[in-house]
């Protein structure tokens, strides 16, 4: 009987990279593939609308919100700070963005209605992912756990707000608010609905969040956070307060990027489901697809985002069908991740005798 | 002898990383032998056991079994061919009773059979264990002995015993060996590892020596100390001679102070019951004991790993007791721990990050060369990830934070478990020269050789409880006495 | 008091749930955290109620736990051979299995809802006690059992004792996810007779919230998984007779499973009962350590 054993094995780091890359086009290649079966379509067509995908602005709209929000889990999950409620603290930021657009007199404010809009949906973001991270620290509940559960209940927050107290005089009975003003609204590309500004920064907060987690005592202590817990206390740096860190700053920027959905994109508050869009959900994966380094998970979220405009563009049926079936691809490139990640890090050993 | 041997290694090849651990290692045992295999930390003969009891898989060579070519990939599949592996921290799951532990070994259910079955070996052992406790409740040694028991219940045919007896003292120490050599002179197969040169004599049958991967020497019944020495350091001159520095105490107030502490580990049972000492700046002082004594989580209770139940911890005269780790760490208080992997650095980042966070303020390139030249540290590369490293070189690694600032108080736990000769015999002088530039040293250990020679006193730990101090200019000569002392409270 | 504790006991809701619940025990017993459950629930559900529509009832409940064992499978294959971590796969999973028992759904649907079978209430209590019972012999007097906590405990340990800890991982989630099965099987046929897209989502994480409120435990799950459930089906008549906006009804829930958790570790009972330390652990076999 053959002997069959996994043992580790240290790639380098481009070797790493060049082989992630590699599986990931494959499982284009093979969830295009299947695509084509399912729906019929020739490959060539799926070909075209790959292409069109990677090259289509629209990307835009989903890096603004995957950007930011992945970035903050790399820095989350580094320290070994399972936040999975990027979702809940998402829709969390935008009801903070709307409450401070619509019903503050800041609201009207130019310039500083988004700007405080935007810091308020920070706070409530990370508001959001407090509990958690008290359970955590003071009752040892396991935080991953938690988080999930909290993103339902956001949602539900959100969909009572928007069918309740905060449903718009305008609205024709639609479980939404009102438009918020203008003034608070962050200027569009003309012809898309992503603003260059909102990119930009978030392109910056990468790079930032790069330099503080490589480059600062902290941010290493941080890293440092997912290897040991001892040994970043024994090097005097406390742990608990590096785990709320990572936290809150996970919190912060999922709220930020579900401030932006509303000040860019919806410019009024929606359902929960519809906010959040499982955003916080798919950013997971990119922080990891980007290896938890802030810079990777540029192009990671990049990657990302063309998958959702290349999902849209196979929806052919039904909405639901096409849901169901960008649901399914995601996942499946998601796993695809996993496997990645497995075939950098061990090797199989089969050995006949 | 023309039997034909029950076990061959053949031309085992493992790698970790960048590190070569075995570098084609080939033997053989016999039925009846016990095999001696020798060598000093980090020379392979772990990997070897590992290996030989399906743990690690190798990347080349095989095994023979009975004529059988082989290799386990899981120790599930060595058991089946009656090799057993009882190693230094005993393989038991502290969670469950004894009885589950050995129905788990045996894969049956616990049952009651088992438990008159069981209660009737132990008792021909001498030893009255209830085994419905869990194990958790059971001292190291008690927990070391049912570990045996439980191997030689299924009647192997091969037992390797990696380094399991060593921090026995001499009375346990015996008893232990003495089932062991019972169970060779039954046919049985034994590997005996171990770094000892005088306990490999006394039970070697044949004896075997690693370095670096590789075999040195095989010599037989007879061969002097002096042979197997060589083979072991080669030309590297070995001596370890350390002089007690006259006690030199610069203040009469205690740096550090321990009074009545209680400690409870994770099972909520105390494992420092009511512990009090002293450590003034410039003195070194040793606790030593049988592992799972309490020793460790004194340590971890100073360095703030670990609650403190009751009592007072004092730093320079201010109360620490509840402080976090993190606080301990800053106001001069420096815990090296014994697990470099999971403690003592961390595994995902560079050497020179690490080092960075051991040190309050900026550390400068030619700092950062200085001190891996210093330890010695292979290979010398900064950037590259600690992981790559040996677990000896992590060690080491993990040991510069000692060097960045002359520390108020140190406390170490087993420093030195995973070192070579070379680099133990620079780490303990290393904390000596400390306790002489004035910092208060507490060494905490398992090992009774690795504190008798620099302490300027030593204290016995059992169960908990410190139970006597030694205070001589000469230690060595008390030898006896600290291990009687060790064995009974 | 008690006409109101048989109606719970034999709440067809309350079953399913209870049966989840142990399934999750069994699977997290052994060490691995068993958040791909959400997904695995949703797509059972689709598949019981779009079999049981095509094939019957019968058939439909082999084909349910087939099934099930099948995604249970591809989530132990990401865990024990892949190394992944738990965490990580569970999400990437539940995102496919979601998206998979959409498809599945909309596929082979056939009308919106099916006739709902009918068993009485000693038949479905029974099925949930005896699954308790069941659960609590295997794990703790049984030679598989003994094996399956030591995974949980200290995998390490265990691997030393000769024990396959990815071969009992392994037997572990597929054991417990004949139960998860089951229990789909019972919440599309019993108590829910229709299905629409992602029916089922959320229960998971409610189900493994039990399961460690009850510190992993089947004899405390039961009590715990019963009040939650007395607490689940009463609201909605809470709805009815004060007029709480449903979406408030529909986040007690999620709200009153952390409570539960953060009560129950707030007492000192947790420390006393033996949890799997090595939960949601990467074991790899050769890892260094000192």
């Amino acid at each position: 009987m053959p002997k069959v054993a996994i043992v580790k094995r240290e790639l380098s780091k481009i070797a790493t990279a060049l082989a992630k890359v590699l599986v990931i086009l494959l499982g284009l290649l093979l969830a295009a593939t299947l695509t084509s079966i399912a729906t019929g379509n020739t490959l060539k067509l799926i070909s075209i609308t790959l292409f069109q995908s990677f090259t289509n602005l629209n990307v835009f709209v989903y890096i603004s919100t995957l950007l930011p929000t992945a970035v903050g889990l790399s820095l989350a999950f580094s320290a070994n700070a399972w936040n999975l409620g990027a979702e809940g603290q998402l829709v969390f930021g935008a009801i903070g963005a709307t409450f401070i657009a619509l019903f503050t007199p800041l609201g009207r404010q130019e310039i500083i209605a988004p700007i405080a809009a935007l810091i308020f949906a920070s706070f409530l973001g990370a508001l959001w992912a407090l509990p958690a991270a008290l359970l955590k620290m003071f009752r040892g509940i396991n935080e991953a756990l938690t988080t999930l559960l909290m993103n339902f209940i956001a949602y539900y927050v959100a969909n009572y707000l928007v069918k309740g107290p905060w449903r718009g005089r305008t609205v024709y009975g639609y479980p939404t608010t009102d438009m918020i003003p203008i003034e608070s609204r962050i200027p569009t590309a003309p012809g898309y609905s992503f603003s260059w500004y909102v990119v930009v920064a978030c392109i910056a907060i990468a790079v930032l969040l790069y330099l503080f987690l490589y480059r600062t005592r902290v941010g290493i202590a941080l890293r440092a956070l997912g290897s040991s817990i001892h040994f970043v206390e024994l090097s005097g740096l406390s742990s608990k307060k590096l785990f709320l860190i990572a936290f809150l700053i996970s919190g912060a920027l999922a709220g930020f990027a579900g401030g932006v959905k509303i000040l860019v994109y919806h410019k009024k508050l929606v359902e929960g489901p519809i906010v959040g869009g499982g955003y916080g959900f798919t950013s997971i994966m990119v922080s990891w697809l980007g290896g938890l380094n802030p810079l990777f998970v540029i192009p990671a979220s990049y990657y990302t985002a063309a998958l959702y405009i290349l999902s849209f563009g196979l929806q052919i049926g039904s909405a639901a069908v096409g849901d169901a079936l960008s649901s399914t691809i995601v996942g499946f490139l998601l796993a695809l991740i996993l496997l990645a990640d497995f075939l950098t890090r061990y090797r199989i050993v089969i050995r006949f005798r | 002898m023309m039997r034909k041997p029950f076990i061959e290694v053949v031309e085992i090849y493992k790698k970790f990383g960048d590190v070569i651990a075995l570098n084609g290692v080939s033997l053989e045992i016999y039925p009846g032998e016990i095999l001696a295999v020798l060598g000093e930390n980090g020379s392979g003969k772990s990997t070897l056991a590992k290996i030989l009891y399906g743990l690690y898989f190798p990347d080349k060579g095989y095994i023979k079994v009975d004529d059988v070519v082989t290799v386990f990939s899981s120790p599930a599949e060595a058991k089946n061919r009656g090799i057993f592996l009882v190693s230094q921290r005993p393989q038991l799951v502290d969670d469950m009773s004894v009885l589950e532990n050995v129905a788990l070994f045996l894969n049956i259910s616990p049952s009651r059979d088992l438990k008159k079955k069981l209660e009737v070996t132990l008792r021909d052992l001498g030893m009255a264990i209830d085994v419905d406790r869990g194990v958790y409740t059971l001292s190291y040694t008690e927990k070391q002995f049912i570990d045996l028991v439980k191997a030689l219940i299924t009647q192997p045919r091969l037992l390797i015993v990696d380094e399991a007896a060593t921090y026995l003292p001499r009375e346990l120490k015996i008893k232990f060996l003495d089932i062991i050599k019972k169970f060779a002179a039954r046919g049985g197969s034994v590997m005996y590892i171990t770094h000892k040169i005088l306990e490999a004599i006394e039970m070697g049958d044949r004896f075997i020596v690693l370095r670096k991967g590789d075999v040195v020497g095989v010599f037989e019944k007879g061969v002097d100390v002096t042979t197997i020495r060589r083979a072991m350091f080669g030309s590297e001159e070995y001596l370890t001679t350390f002089k007690r520095s006259p006690k030199k105490i610069t203040h009469e107030s205690f740096a550090l102070s321990v009074e009545n502490l209680i400690v409870y580990d994770e099972h909520g049972k105390p494992s420092v019951n009511d512990v009090s000492l002293n450590v003034r700046s410039g003195e070194l002082i040793s606790i030593v004991g049988i592992a799972g004594n309490g020793q460790k989580e004194l340590g971890e209770a100073i360095a703030g790993l670990r609650k403190a139940a009751r009592g007072r911890i004092m730093l320079n005269g201010n109360e620490i007791t509840h402080a976090p780790a993190s606080e301990r760490i800053k106001k001069g208080l420096i815990y090296v721990p014994e697990d470099p992997f999971r403690e003592g650095v961390a595994m995902g980042l560079t050497v020179a990050e690490n080092v960075k966070l051991f040190s309050q303020s900026k550390v400068s390139r030619e700092l950062l060369d200085a001190l891996i030249k210093k330890l010695d540290v292979n290979p010398s590369n900064p950037f590259i990830n600690v992981a790559k490293l040996s677990g000896g070189n992590i060690q080491k690694v993990s040991l510069a934070r000692l060097l960045l600032t002359t520390p108020k108080v140190v406390v170490a736990y087993s420093p030195t478990r995973m070192l070579d000769e070379r680099s133990k015999t620079l780490t303990l002088s290393i904390l000596q020269r400390l306790a002489e530039s004035g910092s208060a040293v507490l060494l905490l250990s398992e090992d009774i050789e690795e504190v008798l020679h620099i302490s300027t006193r030593l204290g016995v730990m059992v169960s908990g409880k410190i139970v006597r101090f030694f205070e001589t200019p000469d230690l060595e000569s008390c030898r006896e006495d600290i291990e009687k002392v060790m064995v009974h409270a | 008091m008690l006409v109101e504790v048989v109606k719970i006991i034999s709440d067809p809701l309350v079953v399913a749930l209870v049966l989840w619940v142990l399934g999750d025990i069994f699977v997290e017993r052994s060490g691995v955290i068993n958040l791909a459950l959400d997904g695995i629930i949703t797509a059972a559900i689709a598949t019981a109620f779009v079999s049981t529509q095509n094939f019957g009832y019968l058939i439909s409940l082999l084909i349910t736990v087939t099934i099930t064992l099948a995604f249970a499978s591809l989530f132990m294959i990401f865990i024990n051979i892949l190394h992944a971590y738990h965490v990580l796969t569970g999400l990437a999973l539940n995102i496919l299995f979601y998206g998979l028992s959409a498809l599945i759904g909309l596929r082979f649907q056939q009308s919106p809802s099916i006739t709902t079978l009918n068993l009485n209430s000693l038949t479905l209590a029974s099925i949930s006690i005896l699954t308790v019972a069941l659960t609590w012999l295997i794990l703790y007097k049984t030679s598989i059992g003994t094996a399956i906590r030591a995974c949980g405990f200290n995998p390490r340990a265990a691997e030393h004792s000769g024990v396959k800890v990815w071969r009992i991982r392994f037997l572990a989630s597929v054991i417990g996810y004949i139960a998860v099965g089951i229990g789909s099987y019972i919440y599309a046929t019993v108590y829910r007779g229709g299905w629409s897209q992602y029916t089922g989502r959320g229960y998971g994480f409610l189900a493994i919230t039990l399961a460690m409120a009850s510190t992993w435990h089947p004899l405390l799950s039961y009590p715990i998984t019963l009040a939650f459930g007395y607490l689940y089906t009463s609201i909605y008549s809470l709805q009815l007779l004060y007029g709480i906006p449903p979406d408030v009804i529909n986040a007690i829930p999620y709200i009153a499973s952390i409570t539960i958790v953060t009560i129950v570790y707030s007492t000192p009972l947790h420390k006393k009962l033996a949890t799997p330390r090595a939960l949601g652990e990467v074991y790899f076999r050769e890892e260094r350590a000192a």
